[in-house]
Formats: C-alpha cells, sequence, structure tokens
C-alpha cells in the first residue's frame, strides 16, 4: 500500500484504502480502479491524495467501526491541543481543518 | 540594575560551557576547499569521496532510492557527481555529517531521538514543497536547511542535560513549544544555539539565518523569504504530526513570512498532501541516524 498524489494516478492503479470526502462521505470503496473519470472526481471534491494498492502488497485489514471512531477522535483531540491558542487566526484556522483532513484521510476505513 | 544582556552575549555565557562540540567534519572541510578552486574537476572530488568508503556507500545508497528517483543505477561517485551536480553530493554529505556528529541517543522517553529525526527529515521533505510552491530554486537546499533547523535541541541535551530534563518539564507542565521554556532555564534557544555551531562550521548564511529565525522569522535581515520557507516548514511538518519536535503545540504562522510567501489558505491541503508522499522517500536519510 502507498500514499501517492492524485496527479500521479495512472490507469490500472487499485484504491488500497476507501477515499472519504473531508465530511466522511464515502467516495470509493477500496479495490477500485481509479479510472480517469474517478480521477477528475476526485479532483473536482478537492482529494489530493489516495492510497493505492503496491505491488506485491494487499490492502491492509480494515477497522472495526469502533476503532474508526476511535482513531477519529484521537485526531480531533490532538489537533484541537495542537491549535488551542491560535484558532482565532483564520490561516491558522484554515491550517487546522486541512490537518484534520490529512490526518483522517491516512487512517484506515 | 544589570542591564539585560545583548543576544550575543547571551549565547556567548552559554557556549563558553560547551566542551568538545563536534567540529567540521574533515571529508566536507576538503571538499570545500576543493570546490573553492574553479579548476577542480569531478573526477577530483570524486577521488576524495572514495577515500572514505562509509560516505561513498551512503552517498550511493541515497541516490540510487527513490528520493531522487533515477531509472538506472548509479554505481561511481563520478556517476553521481555527474548527474546530481557537486551541491548535491555536498548536502548528502553534509547531512550525513550532522547526523553522524549528533547520533547516538538519550533514555529519556519525553525525547524520542528517533521521532525528533523523523521531524528533522520530514521538515526538509516540507521545506522543498513550500520552497517549490514559493517558485525558488535551489530545492536541495531547503531540503538540508530543514533537516538542520533544530539540531540546536540535541546541543542542549548533550551539553546541558539535566536544564534539557528541566526544559522539558516545563514543556509538559505548561504545555507550551520548547523554545520558551528554553528562553526561561537556558536564556537562549535552540535555534540560536544551531546558527552559532552552523556559523562556527562556515555553513552558508542562509543555513544559519533560517535555523536562527525560524521561531522569529520577522528579525530576518539576509534572506527573508529563505527563512519564511523554513518557519512554515516546521509548521505543516507539526500540523500532520511526523515525527515528534519535543512539545504538542503549534507555532502561529507568522504574517510577515506569509507575506513574503504570497500563499493563500486555499493552498494547505496541497502542501500537506504533498509534504506527506514526498516523506516516505526521504525516509532513507533515517539510515544516516543509525
Amino acid at each position: 500500500m502507498k500514499l501517492i498524489s492524485v496527479d500521479d494516478i495512472k490507469q490500472g492503479m487499485m484504491t488500497a484504502k476507501a477515499v472519504t470526502d473531508p465530511t466522511g462521505m464515502l467516495l470509493l470503496k477500496e479495490n477500485t480502479e481509479l479510472t480517469p473519470v474517478w480521477v477528475q472526481r476526485l479532483k473536482a471534491r478537492k482529494i489530493t491524495s489516495v492510497y493505492i494498492v503496491d505491488d506485491g502488497t494487499s490492502s491492509d485489514q480494515a477497522l472495526s467501526q469502533e476503532q474508526l471512531n476511535a482513531r477519529l477522535a484521537e485526531i480531533d483531540k490532538k489537533v484541537d491541543r495542537m491549535f488551542s491558542d491560535c484558532l482565532n487566526n483564520p490561516v491558522m484556522a484554515s491550517l487546522a481543518e486541512s490537518a484534520r483532513n490529512q490526518l483522517k484521510l491516512k487512517i484506515k476505513i | 540594575m544589570d542591564q539585560p544582556l545583548s543576544q550575543q552575549e547571551r549565547i556567548k555565557k552559554v557556549v563558553s560551557h560547551i566542551i568538545g562540540l563536534p567540529t567540521l567534519p574533515v571529508m566536507l572541510a576538503n571538499i570545500n576547499r576543493l570546490m573553492m578552486n574553479p579548476r577542480t574537476s569531478a573526477k577530483e572530488v570524486a577521488q576524495l569521496i572514495s577515500s572514505d568508503p562509509t560516505i561513498t556507500s551512503k552517498i550511493l545508497r541515497v541516490v540510487n532510492s527513490s528520493f531522487y528517483g533515477f531509472p538506472s543505477r548509479i554505481t561511481t561517485i563520478t556517476h553521481a557527481i555527474v548527474i546530481l551536480g557537486f551541491n548535491t553530493i555536498k548536502s548528502i554529505i553534509l547531512s550525513s555529517s550532522i547526523f553522524d556528529a549528533f547520533k547516538g541517543g538519550t533514555n529519556e522517553q519525553r525525547f524520542n531521538r528517533e521521532e525528533f529525526w523523523k521531524h528533522s527529515i520530514a521538515c526538509g521533505t516540507a521545506a522543498k514543497v513550500v520552497a517549490k510552491h514559493a517558485g525558488l530554486s535551489a530545492l536541495e537546499e531547503f531540503f538540508i536547511a530543514g533537516l538542520l533547523h533544530d539540531v540546536g535541541k540535541i546541543i542542549i541535551d548533550q551539553h546541558f542535560h539535566n536544564e534539557f530534563m528541566r526544559i522539558l518539564d516545563i514543556v509538559d507542565q505548561k504545555d507550551c513549544l520548547m523554545y520558551k521554556a528554553e528562553e526561561e532555564v537556558l536564556g537562549v534557544t535552540h535555534a540560536e544555539l544551531g546558527a552559532w555551531l552552523f556559523e562556527k562550521w562556515n555553513l552558508s548564511k542562509n543555513f544559519v539565518e533560517s535555523t536562527s529565525k525560524h521561531h522569529n522569522p520577522v528579525l530576518a535581515t539576509e534572506n527573508p523569504k529563505y527563512t519564511a520557507v523554513i518557519h512554515l516548514a516546521d509548521i505543516v511538518v507539526r500540523s500532520i504530526q511526523i515525527g515528534y519536535p519535543g512539545d504538542h503545540k503549534i507555532p502561529v504562522i507568522n504574517e510577515n513570512a506569509w507575506k513574503h510567501l504570497n500563499f493563500t489558505p486555499d493552498m494547505f491541503p496541497k502542501l500537506l498532501s504533498e509534504t506527506d508522499v514526498e516523506v516516505e522517500k526521504a525516509l532513507i536519510f533515517m539510515d544516516f541516524a543509525k
């Protein structure tokens, strides 16, 4: 499994993890072929990177809903702690949101 | 009442207690000397590097990794110099030397060296990404500047270990940035100490200033945009939590630095995801830390 930029997706690549948008809505299931149409849609949804199946490695064991929720809550807690003093700064608030999304993208679904 | 000490006096007072600080590695000094002569050929530099088998094997490992991503295998230093250029090879030697000079660890659970180096490598990676989006060139140099920016923390751990423990206590108690605790305990910061060493080593002014001012980029006078890159790279990497810099807070992006880069907040998703992708390749440098 490998994290790659959406710009680097090539014909025939498969998702190794489900792709969700920042609100958690499922866009693509795991083991889906990333066709050019899907790449367009991902870009339209501002998804910048995806996990693809790397040579010789299958997708990882999926997490249970409970484990997933715990991971998501952990991310929120860390980001909240890190940015607690600076969320009134609009640039920092924007960075906090982007960081939250990027960190959530990396956990297994 | 005593006059407050100037920055230079504060640093001088602290560094006068340092005994046995690493010296500029001989290999780097020799290469610098060779490269000052415009008539030096790739072959001469290659001969010098090849005389050290450890450095040679490190360079070949890095240049053949996915970090550089060349399709065919590079098997000799001369070939590496021709393809990557003197400066890149010098950067690899510099980073390898820094890891060598500061390797080893501490039993201190609160400051895991491996996680620290991961933060440093990630910061180098983010610096390349930020510099690229800011339209800058010589991206390799930004990688090294990012990699080096926090070396002062290791100087404190190695040479002022008791104070370092107190700094970690304060970071725990106040949940503050490390440099704030350093100011309280030592009167100088890791940024100032790192820059002091690099100045002693005659590293470039950009390295010295970006290290010294990465928490206070508004004070950069030599090359404010360069320092702004390292300042933002550190913040980007902290936000996506790659490695551990020694505290859990994030510095606020300095308004002036932000203006120098001419960025907008809608660039964050791209900056963060590109850093995440690139960092996996750059982790080859973790080999140097072992």
